[in-house]
């Protein structure tokens, strides 16, 4: 949570101080109720009913002396909070005297308007001194801006672990407090996790960073800095085994052939490993900053979100289809970055779209009649959508997932079995998403959407009656964009046009929602945004 | 008041204490020691946690006050039973004493 600068203003240390005299005098007040309870156990009562009163009574009075201890450390981090903030909005006058003292202005935002109509000529050596004021201002304001958020980071772990003391055991517990809690959900973690001090997270990342990177309920930032450690590392194993490929063929000229597949592979996830640190690395104005939330080669998986999920007001979860892995994650990450840019057209406040190869995807035409790739992925997707709700800050966000090809069968089977905590679901370019009917996937009403183009091949696959006796070519079930089906159905371009033996379908419209002007990417923009369709 | 008449007094007494500590637990304001923090941290991440604290004591102190409250009903009613099991018995001794009167 960012601090805004009009907000620090009305930050009041004295109040601070005062919750933690008054916590204090709280818990006093309870240790001598805990007292009057520790009275002598009647003299001469013996028995199984006596054994039981004292117990319970050595039980409650534990409870009250627990309630105590628990609340030392909350006591020392609102004194030291108080001290701190106090010193802030000392700083923090003293910016705004200056600034005012220069015919400046602090804004709310914590911008300083510096045109105010008063300053110096410009050229002159007053205009100078005034730019090195200027600058000095804006630092100090970056200073005092990123202390608040450090203070309340910390002020607000010391909260979390008041709140939930079972999950942080102190010193004398038997669980280390850097230890998440056991089989913990997505919100859990997040609990958890934001009640750890910064000094502990920076730990975790630094000592577990796969684990970090990899688990819904962190916030996106810090699964972001871990998970960007781990593909230096797997990048540089990967680099490694090609190397030694190499020199195996090198050595022996014979085994060129019999490596080439394997050669082959890691080239290709070191392709998509590299076009993943590009993307991380591309802060452009054109483009928002990217967030890897999940990287695993060795399983050519990879979560890249193009805006920061845990701030965004528009939350949009893209699962490619068959083919999707790491040799080919530049061009869905393209496709996410221009879905957010579509969303940004549709006056969306703050987008984040991210790209989900979570899951092992078919990898062609065979393999994608199968559902059981669909199946082994729901939970994993599931999990993830429930990370980002655990994650969010502030108002919960509009969520849509959005799956093309094999993608949509995915979030169908995931809706349908898992009930995925999302606003909208999309189906793009679909062969069937496991159900006949949008009533089945578990969302309100109205809260389905579908598109195919119109020389799309994948309508191949939704003949709908048995081409070859006893085959059944339809096996995720009808085309979500069906009249039958109930979605909201939103246009598309019609793609490329393919030849007359294949009934005018291609290849190549499957693949054209994404290109720039198709009415599928405007009309994903406004999905994702919350506005209607065309 | 012989000796068991003085024990169970004395668990009656207890009884009373655990029922007025219980009662004297529901009414510490910790919960609004907490909620304190909120309004003078607008817009951060410690106001929201602070609600969620102030939340939490306040239900861990009404389970806890309850518990209390019902440990001295409990006592009381252990005392009541036995009181009268002692009056029984008294009544039941009287009876055999006055059957050995007749054969003395």
């Amino acid at each position: 949570m960012n601090i805004a600068w009009s907000e620090l203003r009305r930050w009041d240390a004295d109040a601070v101080e005062d919750a933690a005299r008054r916590v204090k005098v709280r818990v006093d007040e309870l240790g001598h109720l805990a007292d009057t309870l520790n009275w002598q156990h009647p003299t001469g009562w013996h028995g199984e009913a006596s054994d039981g009163a004292r117990a319970e009574r050595v039980r409650l009075v534990g409870k009250f002396d627990e309630l105590g201890h628990e609340t030392d450390p909350l006591k020392r981090a609102l004194w030291t909070a108080a001290d701190a903030i106090e010193a802030l909005r000392r700083d923090q006058v003293e910016a705004e005297y200056l600034a005012l003292h220069h015919d400046m202005f602090i804004t709310d935002t914590g911008d300083l308007l510096t045109e105010t109509g008063h300053g110096p000529m410009p050229g002159s050596p007053e205009a100078g001194d005034r730019h090195r004021i200027s600058e000095g201002l804006r630092d100090e304001v970056d200073r005092i801006l990123t202390q608040a958020q450090i203070v309340d980071d910390e002020l607000a772990a010391a909260l979390r672990r008041a709140t939930f003391p079972a999950r942080y055991p102190d010193a004398h517990g038997n669980q280390s407090r850097l230890n998440p809690p056991p089989g913990g959900t997505p919100a859990e973690i997040n609990d958890w996790w934001l009640g750890l001090s910064q000094e502990e997270r920076t730990e975790l990342i630094e000592t577990r960073a796969a684990w970090v990177g990899s688990t819904d309920g962190i916030p996106a930032a810090d699964r972001d800095t871990a998970n960007r450690q781990v593909l230096a590392e797997q990048r540089a194993d990967l680099a490694a085994q090609l190397d030694t490929l190499k020199a195996r063929v090198r050595t022996n000229p014979m085994e060129a052939v019999e490596l080439r597949d394997q050669m082959s592979a890691l080239e290709g996830k070191l392709r998509g490993l590299d076009d993943i640190g590009n993307r991380l690395d591309n802060t452009g104005p054109t483009k928002l900053d990217a967030y890897l939330l999940g990287i695993d080669s060795a399983r050519g998986q990879a979560i890249i979100a193009m805006g920061n999920p845990d701030t965004a007001t528009n939350v949009a979860t893209f699962v490619p289809g068959t083919g999707s892995g790491l040799e080919s994650i530049s061009g869905d990450m393209s496709r996410a970055d221009r879905m957010a840019q579509a969303a940004d057209n549709a006056d969306s406040p703050s987008t984040s779209v991210i790209t989900w190869v979570g899951y092992a995807a078919p990898q062609d035409l065979a393999e994608a009649a199968d559902a059981n790739y669909a199946e082994d992925a729901k939970h994993d997707l599931d999990q993830f959508q429930d990370g980002l709700r655990a994650a969010h800050e502030g108002a919960p966000s509009h969520n849509t997932v959005i799956g093309h090809s094999y993608g949509s069968t995915v979030i169908g089977h995931t809706a349908a079995t898992e009930g995925l905590d999302v606003d909208d679901v999309v189906f793009v370019g679909s062969p069937g998403v496991g159900v006949d009917n949008a009533a089945d996937l578990n969302m309100p009403a109205g809260h389905v959407h579908a598109t195919v183009a119109e020389h799309d091949m994948i309508r191949a696959s939704n003949i709908g009656f048995e081409v070859v006796p006893g085959i059944d070519t339809d096996v995720h079930g009808p085309d979500p964009t069906g009249s039958d089906f109930g979605a909201n159905v939103f246009e598309s371009d019609p793609g490329t046009e393919g030849p007359d033996y294949q009934g005018g379908l291609s290849s190549e419209a499957h693949s054209q929602y994404w290109d720039h002007g198709n009415r599928a990417l405007e009309n994903m923009g406004l999905i994702i945004a919350g506005v209607p369709t065309t | 008041m012989d000796g068991y008449g003085v024990i169970v007094e004395e668990i009656r007494s207890c009884g009373r204490t655990a029922v007025t500590t219980g009662e004297d637990t529901l009414g510490v304001d910790l919960p609004g020691a907490a909620g304190g923090i909120e309004p003078a941290l607008p817009g951060s991440a410690s106001a929201v946690a602070a609600r969620g604290l102030s939340s939490m004591w306040d239900s861990r102190l009404r389970f806890l006050g309850d518990d209390v409250v019902r440990l001295g009903t409990d006592l009381g009613a252990a005392a009541d039973r036995y009181a009268r099991d002692d009056a029984a018995a008294r009544a039941g001794l009287g009876a055999v004493a006055s059957r050995y009167r007749r054969f003395e």
